[in-house]
């Protein structure tokens, strides 16, 4: 299978565009659709400083990536939720892709800072641990954005979890 | 062939020198929510993998948000 763009060697086919790229122009194209998007929605400019959640995983990793190359004033923020080997791995790699790119990483640990983590949370509370996750994680985010003076908070989706995400709270 | 899959961690040996759609049929595997992976390399559906290669299949989708 041939490269859309180039005719190199594709590496990533998108069926839903009847396209290809090889691993040069896939990146050259992603990098555009974000761009594009953040023009056309005008969500941020350069000097705006902006709070990037990161997991780890590689849609917030993916998300600071492109807002680094496109120059913006990209700041990571971890939270420390204490579920684990888990946590351990995942703060572990985010650090290091901090370090790669020299960019400016703030770490909250939730046990040490709030008192719990979200394994006790979860046990504590009336809703489940994905709940009590995702809210907590929601208002520390919003917290250290305000604390900080940042002037955006930017998380990191796929459109399989958008989609999962409204079916579940349509289906509610 | 080897094939490497997650979620949890197994190999499993299957027929190789054919097309990666074909080996991903015989897994009952959804081509557009895994990442095929071949010596660090990304494979597409039509490339072909030999009797000897091991790949590895990484789920895209995880259900997690951020």
């Amino acid at each position: 299978m041939r490269c859309t763009r180039c005719g190199g060697r594709a590496v990533v086919e998108l069926r839903r565009h009847n396209a290809a790229f090889c691993a040069d122009c896939f990146q050259g194209v992603f990098r555009n659709q974000v761009a594009r998007a953040i023009d056309e929605y005008e969500m941020f400019g350069p000097d705006d400083r902006i709070l990037v959640a990161v997991s780890g995983g590689k849609d917030s990793l993916a998300l600071w990536d492109v807002l680094l190359e496109g120059g913006y004033r990209a700041e990571g923020l971890y939270l420390g939720l204490g579920i684990g080997e888990y946590s351990d791995r995942s703060h572990d790699r985010t650090i290091a892709f901090a370090e790669q790119r020299g960019a400016s990483l703030r770490t909250i640990d939730l046990a040490s800072e709030q008192g719990f983590d979200i394994p006790l949370a979860g046990r504590k509370g009336a809703r489940s641990s994905c709940a009590v996750c995702g809210l907590s994680k929601r208002y520390l985010f919003n917290r250290a954005a305000l604390e900080g003076g940042y002037d955006v908070v930017a998380t990191g989706h796929n459109l399989d979890d958008e989609a999962a995400t409204l079916l579940g709270n349509t289906l509610r | 062939m080897k094939v490497v899959l997650r979620n949890p961690d197994r190999e499993v040996d299957i027929a190789g020198d054919r097309l990666v759609r074909e080996v991903l049929i015989d897994l009952a595997i959804d081509p557009d929510t895994v990442l095929v992976i071949r010596a660090g390399e990304l494979l597409t559906r039509h490339d072909r993998v030999g009797d000897a290669d091991k790949v590895e299949v990484r789920p895209v989708i995880s259900g997690g948000a951020v």
